[in-house]
Formats: C-alpha cells, structure tokens, sequence
C-alpha cells in the first residue's frame, strides 16, 4: 500500500493540469444541467446547447485522463524504466484504481448528486440508481477506458484503437440489423455492462499481472467485436426470457386465458386495396380472467403459418410497439411477408401465434386540473410547457428513473373520458444510467386517439377538465402460443392506417 | 553465492527468428563482463530476457540466483539497469526522479547520489527531456548506483557519447561498482577493453565465445609468415586460422586458438618454405572485426 501511494502521489502531482481541466468540465457541466435541463424549455437555451457539447466532453475527458494515467507507466514495450525498477505490480493497479476512483468515479458520483439535488430531487432515495448508474458508466467508460489504456503506448495509439472501433462500429450499422425493444431493450444493455465490466476487467488484471500485450490486444479486438456486434445479435426471445426470470410472476396467471376468437370479426377490406408491406393482419383474441385493475400488453409476437403440418412461413419475433389501445386486448395484429399473402391470401391457413406477454397493474390515479402549469407525478415534476394548444406537450423531469407508464385520461364532470397511454415502456429497473445526466425526461402525450367516440379537443377546452393520470406497474411477463386453424388471410387484414377490425355485420 | 548470471540453452525467437539461440553464459561474482557483437546480435534481447523483459522462449536463465521469470521486485531492488534507449519519466527532474526512486530501495544511499550528482554536475532542476544525451545516460546512472546493486546491468551505456562523457561514466561506474558484478553490452571495444575482466562474443544470437580477457588477448594472434615465392594457400586450411590473405610473398591470418609451441609447429608444417614468421598480440577491436568478418563471411 505503501508502494501504491507513493505512485499515486506521484501521478497526482504530474497529471494536476489534466485533472484540473476534466474537473472544470465537470463543473461546467453540473451548473449547465441545474441550469438548462428543465422540464419546459429553459430560461437558458444556449446552455441546453452547451450542456449536450459537455455531456460528450465530460466521458471523452474521463477515458482521456484514465489512458493518460495509465500511459504514465506504459505496459506494452520493452523500454519503460519502470519495468527495471521494483515496481510491485498490484501496487501499480492499485495506485491506478485509487487515482480512478477518486478522480472519476468519485467526481461522477458528485455531478450526479448535485444534478438530481440542484434540480430538487433527493439523493439519498435515489442513492440506488445513482450507485447504479455508477456501476454503468464503470463498465461503458472506465473500465473500457482502462483495457484499451493497458494495450496502448500513447495517445496516438488511443487513437488508433478508437479509429479501429468506429470502422468496427461502422460495419456493424451496415452489416447488422438493429432493432429497438421498446420494453426490454434494458435487457441489451445491462446484458453488454456486465460483459465490458468482467472482459475488460479481465484484461485489465491480466495485462497488471501477466503483461501480454499480444494476447492482450486480441481480447480487446474480441471484446469490441462481441459487444459491437454480438449485442444486436442477441434474440428478443432470449432477452424475454431474461425479463420473465427477473421478474417472477406474483399471482396465478394460469387463469388468464387468451383463446382465438376468429369468428368476431372479419375484414371488410377490399383485397385490392391491399398494397402495403409488409401486410398487417389482426387475429382476433378473446381474454378472460384478467384480474380487475390489470391490463394486459403484447411486447412480442411469433408468427408461423402453416399448410397442413409443413410451415410455410416463420416471421421471427417481432417487437410490439403498443400503436393500438391495448386496454381492451381483443386483437393481435401480426406482419407478413407481401408474397405469402399474395400467395396464400384466399387458401385456409393454420396460424401459429406466440405471444410474449406482460400484465400491468394499475395503481392510484393522480388528479390534475388540465391547464395546470406544474404538477407533480409519480416521483417526477411535470410541466405543461404551451397549455394554449392541443394536445398540450407535458414534459416530466425525474431522477434516474422515467415516470412509470402511465394511462392518461381527460375528464371532466359529466363527460367521457379520452384514454392514451404514456410514460415509459421500459421495465428496466433504471433508466438514466448512461445518459449524460442523471435526471430523465419524458413527455407525457394526451392524443386524440383513432377510433375514440370522444371529442377529446373539446374536453380540453373546458375549464373545469382533469387530466387522470393512472400509473402502471408491471407485475409479470409469459409467454401464451395460440393456434388458429383454417384461417384465411383475407378475412383479417387491417385496412391501412387502422388500428383495429370492426365486426362485421 | 552462485553466478549472478547463469544461462543455460537460453532462446530467445521472435516471431520464427532465433535472436538469441542457446545461450550457455555464466557470469563470475564480482566480475565485469562484456558482451559484445555487431547490431543485431543478440546482446539486447540477451539482456532483457535477463531483466524479465522478455520471456525465454526456451531454456532458462537466472539472475542473483533466482530465474529470470520470477524476478520480483526484490531481486530488481539489487539490479541497478541502465540502457541507451529506455524511456524515462522525461517530465521529471533529476531531483524528482531521484527522490521518486529512493522509497523503492530499502538501501538508497543519499550521500552517494548526492555525490554522484556532484561528479556528474548534473542539474537537479532541469527535466529529463530538457538534459543531453550525455547528461540523461549520467542521470540513469546515478539513479541505478545510489542504491549499490549487486549486479549492474548496461546496455550499451556508451552509445553515441562524446569520448569525454564516455570516461566520465566510465570512471563513476568504476568507482561505485566495486564488489558488485557488471554486465555490459557494447561494440564499443576500445572501452570494453580498458575495465572488462571477462568477455563474450555474441554473433547471430549465439554465443562464439566467453572467457576472461587476459585468456582471449592471449589466444589471438596476428600471424605474417613471409615465403620465399608467391604462396598458395594449403588446401587443409586450419578452421582456427581466420580471415587469410596473401600478397608477394606474404601470408596473414588471425590464429584464434594460439599456443606459442603448437601454433609455430603447425605454421612450420604449413608454410616450409617460410623464411620468417612474425607474431602480433591484437588489441580487442582487431579481434572482433576478425571474427565479424569471418562470420560474415560464412553466411
């Protein structure tokens, strides 16, 4: 320890300009945020402009301290003097992590907790995601920061690693398809914090205590390689099935049945409007013994149609993304393929159909007169940021964690009621963990929704109109696999831009 | 106490080339041994599989009796290494860096830097990067002295510098190096020559030969055997008599294994007509480009 401090001290006392310089910004960009990142506009927008150029500064300012410190005793070569003097090399790492921690994690920790108390939230309940969001910025900057610090010699070498990364990058965005998943996209993310935080600390020991910079260098090109583009390989099913471990089912969900129901509605689509691809078709789903005060949300569909028993055609796992009223979950609209429905459009079909599936709990709704400026909700601070138009953009300011999701309803005595949902629809745990700043922002959206019989304008309009605003909380995710036998696909197309099929008469 | 240095079959390949290529080598206790060889020999790679560097890619090697791949900062702290291309802490100055590198030897001698800061006139403000050549090889020195090693390890320390500084490391080295064990590498010779006691010739990473310097001078020789007629060289030409010209009358060659009564008989038996036969001692540079240029040669 004694060995340890005595580099510390010395690191200190020759990089002080670069530390001087990262805390600067650091600074900047803590009084920036307390300043700009308001929930309506701010009274400061060029300081929304400068808080989003310090918010890539800042980590860019922390990987360039950790490589310059770490390049202070270079570990690959053959000419370092230190390698010839009795350095211990746990002191060394040792030394290394103390100047990290108290440079970086400790002065990330402090701009996170000025952030979330400057903006008036509470620190010590939000201590959880703040150490969270530690953890995150650990394994996507610092420890990342260190392995390629480790491998490298200079800064021209940083430079080539990070060239190297980008091309990398770059081929993955044309080579690899991408998509996002509105609830369970939290599942990627940790999934790839907790491989950067075990390979790159892997490497990062390795390199201290071995000093093989060759095989070194190979698992940082393989960590990249595998985080870059092994990530958005990953299956949305797996990614499901993590989501359903995480979160372990409170009640019996063995009563809540999904069956068919192809005889309560047909399509009255011409089959030569039908133009669009892919082809939207709505299965019809009856639901029972749904628990009241619960809804129940599609986050994923399987779709394979077969002819017989040969399946013709598989679509994969496809992510939902909640465009349709899913309070009343009567339909199930899935995509195929133009050409298969071309081809089989008019034949009876068997449709096999997996459903990834979450239950959500509503909780007490909040009561909010409609032209109210500012509001609380559900742990975040609300604003209505121009009540004079329609729909009114409402944007909520949090710490760490978005404002749940939420159903929106506008009422007023004696009138109907306009529902949307709203919020957020991920599930992870935390949300702002890598972002730049600790507070998450969202819009809360009042829509006229299609096929709503409300006039939900002329609600607005009304003085004495309410916004209910009824939190949900997610309480278990299954799978259900239907079968829907001598379909034709003809009978359960959507028109195009509707949400829904009607019975027809 | 054993050797300080000791390889056995040591191997060294990078990359499929052979740098050094088993390596028998051992360095008496108190000794000052040189290791010379044209670039490329293997002497540095030789010297940091030595310091742990490099791993050996076969045979082994140890260092104060410990194997090179165990070092640990223990053996380091009694290992005092100066070579012409490492990389220092050029942001330092020369009485930070001394007083950086006093906590991690238990033996530093304050008096003795200061006094070696003194003879070197080295100024103790001024960064490594702002310091000559000359003046950073003093500042390694003292810097790797000041804790008085056992072994003293330099790789070509003389490198590129001025003939006065040369003597001025030479004489500090001296001066602090008693008792301890000095392994240098060089082609420096005309140095080499003034302080060494032992000394190897490393050539394409084998080593040709090792042996104390009072032996090797007595071992080569410069032979001139002068003929009556224009000489033919014999067609059984000794494998010890290297680098053979001939010109009028007159024959020269280098005896590498030369022994006054065996060495005269043979050139007797060789050249009978000789008329006369000179024998010249060879000062160390004349050795080294005799077997340079036999090796050459050869490949």
């Amino acid at each position: 320890m004694k060995q340890a401090m005595h580099i510390f001290r010395k690191d200190v006392s020759h990089l002080w300009p670069q530390i001087a310089i990262v805390l600067m910004l650091v600074a900047a960009f803590t009084v920036s945020n307390i300043q700009s990142s308001r929930p309506a506009g701010s009274e400061h927008p060029e300081l929304r402009w400068l808080a989003g150029l310090l918010g890539v500064l800042v980590p860019v300012g922390y990987a360039w301290l950790i490589v310059t410190l770490v390049h202070q005793e270079p570990l690959p070569g053959d000419r370092q003097f230190w390698l010839t003097r009795p350095y211990r090399r746990g002191s060394l790492l040792v030394a290394k992590v103390l100047f990290v921690l108290l440079f970086v994690s400790a002065t990330m920790v402090a701009k996170d907790c000025f952030i979330v108390a400057g903006r008036g939230f509470p620190v010590i309940p939000n201590i959880t995601g703040l150490l969270l969001r530690q953890f995150a910025w650990t394994a996507w900057v610092v420890l990342p920061a260190l392995a390629v610090g480790v491998v490298t010699h200079n800064l021209q070498d940083v430079g080539l690693v990070g060239a190297l990364v980008g091309l990398v990058y770059a081929l993955q965005g044309a080579l690899v398809r991408k998509s996002f998943w509105p609830g369970i996209e939290w599942v990627r993310d940790y999934f790839g914090m907790l491989l950067l935080l075990t390979l790159c600390a892997a490497i990062v020991l390795w390199q201290y205590l071995r000093r093989e910079t060759g095989k070194a260098r190979v698992a940082v090109a393989f960590c990249s390689i595998l985080v870059i583009v092994g990530l958005p390989l990953l299956s949305w099913n797996a990614a499901f099935t993590v989501q359903m471990l995480a979160r372990g089912p409170r009640l019996d969900l063995a009563k809540v049945q999904i069956r068919p129901n192809l005889a309560s509605v047909r399509s009255a689509v011409p089959a030569a409007e039908i133009s669009q691809a892919p082809i939207a078709i709505a299965l019809p789903l009856r639901l029972t013994g749904l628990p009241s005060g619960m809804m129940i949300v599609p986050d994923g569909t399987n779709v394979a149609i077969a002819s017989g028993q040969r399946v013709i055609w598989r679509s994969g796992w496809q992510q939902n993304w909640y465009g349709m009223r899913t309070e009343q979950y009567h339909s199930q609209v899935v995509y195929i393929d133009i050409g298969i429905y071309r081809s089989l459009q008019n034949q009876p079909v068997t449709i096999r159909l997996s459903l990834g599936l979450t239950l959500l709990e509503n909780g007490t709704p909040s009561h909010v007169p409609a032209h109210q400026e500012r509001f609380a909700f559900g742990g975040s601070r609300c604003e209505e940021l121009s009540p004079e138009i329609y729909p009114p953009p409402i944007s909520c300011l949090a710490a760490l964690k978005s404002p749940p999701r939420t159903l929106v309803a506008l009422e007023a005595p004696g009138a109907a009621e306009s529902i949307s949902q709203t919020g957020t629809w991920s599930y992870a745990p935390y949300e702002a963990l890598l972002d730049q700043s600790p507070l998450a922002a969202t819009s809360l959206a009042i829509l006229q929704l299609q096929d709503s019989p409300v006039d939900s304008r002329a609600l607005w309009e009304r003085p004495d109109a309410q916004i209910v605003l009824t939190p949900q909380r997610p309480v278990a995710h299954f799978r259900r696999d239907l079968e829907f036998p001598g379909v034709r696909l003809v009978d359960y197309v959507l028109p195009p831009g509707q949400a829904i099929l009607r019975a027809v008469p | 106490m054993s050797d300080p240095i000791r390889c056995v079959e040591l191997s060294k390949k990078f990359r499929g080339v052979l740098a050094v290529n088993r390596l028998d080598l051992s360095v008496p206790e108190g000794a000052i041994y040189a290791l010379v060889g044209t670039n490329g020999a293997g002497k540095t790679t030789t010297i940091k599989t030595l310091m742990n560097i490099f791993r050996p890619s076969g045979g082994s090697a140890e260092v104060l009796g410990v194997d090179t791949r165990q070092i640990s900062p223990r053996e380091l702290s009694q290992i005092g290494y100066v070579s012409e291309n490492q990389e220092m802490p050029e942001w330092m100055t020369v009485k930070y860096l001394l007083a950086y590198l006093k906590p991690f030897y238990p033996q530093w001698d304050d008096d003795l830097a200061q006094e070696m800061v003194r003879e070197f006139d080295l100024p103790l403000d001024r960064k490594l990067r702002h310091l000559s050549r000359g003046m950073k090889m003093k500042a390694a020195l003292a810097s790797s002295l000041a804790y008085r090693p056992k072994l003293i390890v330099l790789d070509e320390p003389f490198s590129g510098l001025d003939p006065l500084v040369r003597d001025e490391l030479i004489e500090g080295l001296l001066e602090r190096a008693a008792g301890a064990t000095v392994f240098i590498s060089s082609h420096d010779l005309a140095e080499i020559e003034s302080f060494a006691s032992h000394i190897g010739y490393l050539d394409g990473g084998r080593l040709l030969f090792s042996e104390e310097m009072g032996t090797l001078a007595s071992h080569f020789r410069e032979i001139e055997v002068t003929l009556d007629a224009p000489p033919v060289l014999p067609a059984a030409w000794p494998q010890d008599w290297l680098r053979p010209e001939t010109s009028s009358a007159v024959v020269r060659f280098v005896d590498s294994r030369f022994d006054q009564e065996r060495s005269l008989d043979e050139i007797r038996r060789m050249f009978p007509n000789a008329r006369n036969i000179a024998v010249n001692a060879m000062p160390l540079r004349q050795i080294f480009i005799a077997l340079a240029k036999t090796r050459r040669q050869a490949a």
